[in-house]
């Protein structure tokens, strides 16, 4: 099987690295690749995020699976763009990727399958956020609507806090609308789910860290560390988290045709 | 693929985000304790039906450290020495991925902010730490930082 992975991380190349051990493995691409990818995988030179250029790129490496990491190529709509081609993809849709873009319809969702999350409220202009504000006062989280590379957020411990990110949303890119979120207390953990709309496969729990520097201090990052499984996110949790969130989010997401 | 951000509260787990891909650095340490052949699991996720798929993991915890250039997330250097690492990477136990790097004139240089992800397995998270930043020590790259406490929380 001749497999193009795209994009240059350190997830493309966790995924490069896995996939090069299967015995059902003929020849494996990665687009752009890195030094460390370049040892277990051909380059390939194309532009990724655009849909025409790696659709042409699908046929002249004739790939049995395209396997998509970063979302800037989802958002350019590669994904929908190759499989409306012809070829397999792993990498979301177009329109399951709207669950990331938009935390207004994440909350939608949540509303409407009553997964538990933090009680909010969303508003498109500036003026009606702040009067939420002062009204409800801190600590609140205030998110950007938009994707804004993981820089969206802020947790306000102050009214004054929250006024500000509320005035640096509205004016800065990402912007547009807030949503304005109660202060859960507890520990993070990410769950990975493998599904095909329809079922629904734990893969694993995991917890990073944010912050640059040492004791979660300093500006947010993509991440800095993480690792799997995470003690705090017991079986018990797992199993609470796929009956109470993930199979109502999905059964939720099919009967609106999202795949 | 589904990817939930939670917050794990006294009433349980709530949801913080949904995310529609796999998460990056965390990919880098749960792929290392599948025991499955990870491409059939892709490709039956890319045609729509997981019913056949079982998979299979290491009873092991699995640690991933990112090393990234001096003043990220802001500013930092591009064109960087990396050196050792082919020592680094015979640690015990310890699968380096590269995330910002590239080639040059035969020498490894750091090109991103994030560069380097240092991954290793261990019985618990003691001493997957403990092998990871035993690399993390050889890999010789005066211009880039990490921070020294990653899974502070778990131990």
């Amino acid at each position: 099987m001749k497999v193009m992975v795209l994009g240059g991380g350190g997830r493309e190349h966790a995924l490069c690295w896995a996939i090069a051990k299967s015995d059902r493995l003929t020849r494996l691409w990665c687009a752009p690749g890195n030094a460390g990818i370049a040892e277990i995988a051909e380059s390939a030179s194309f532009e990724i995020t655009d849909p025409d250029a790696v659709v042409a790129a699908c046929r002249d490496y004739e790939i049995d699976l395209l396997v998509i990491g970063p979302e800037a190529p989802l958002e350019k709509g590669v994904s929908d763009a190759a499989r409306a081609a012809g070829f397999k993809v792993f990498g979301p849709s177009e329109a399951a990727a709207m669950l990331e873009t938009s935390k207004t319809f994440t909350k939608q969702i949540c509303d409407a399958c009553g997964a538990p999350t933090a009680g909010y409220a969303a508003y498109d202009d500036a003026s009606s956020a702040k009067a939420h504000i002062s009204k409800h006062g801190a600590p609140v989280v205030v998110k950007a609507d938009g994707l804004a590379a993981g820089k969206g957020v802020v947790v306000a411990e102050t009214a004054d806090e929250a006024l500000a990110a509320v005035e640096r949303i509205f004016d800065g890119p990402g912007g547009g609308s807030v949503v304005l979120e109660d202060k859960m207390i507890g520990e993070e953990a990410s769950f990975f789910i493998l599904t095909d709309g329809t079922r629904a496969i734990p893969l694993a729990g995991a917890q990073d860290h944010k912050r640059a520097f040492n004791g979660d201090e300093g500006p947010n990052t993509g991440g800095m560390g993480a690792y799997s499984p995470a003690p705090a996110f017991t079986p018990a949790l797992q199993k609470r988290a796929m009956a109470e969130i993930v199979r109502p989010i999905l059964t939720e997401m099919r009967a609106r045709g999202m795949p | 693929m589904l990817y939930v951000g939670l917050m794990l509260t006294a009433d349980g787990p709530k949801l913080v985000e949904i995310n529609a891909r796999f998460g990056d650095p965390e990919c880098q340490c749960i792929l290392p304790r599948l025991k499955s052949d990870l491409l059939p699991v892709l490709l039956a996720c890319a045609e729509g039906d997981i019913s056949g798929v079982k998979l299979d993991w290491a009873e092991a915890v699995c640690m991933t450290v990112v090393m990234a250039a001096k003043g990220y997330p802001g500013a930092y250097e591009k064109g960087t020495r990396i050196e050792n690492m082919a020592e680094a990477a015979s640690t015990e136990c310890v699968t380096i991925f590269h995330a910002g790097t590239a080639t040059e004139d035969g020498t490894l240089r750091a090109t991103g902010g994030r560069v380097l992800g240092v991954t290793a397995i261990g019985s618990d998270v003691a001493e997957a730490r403990t092998r990871a930043y035993a690399a993390v020590e050889r890999i010789d790259w005066p211009e880039g930082f990490h921070r020294t406490d990653i899974g502070w929380r778990a131990l």
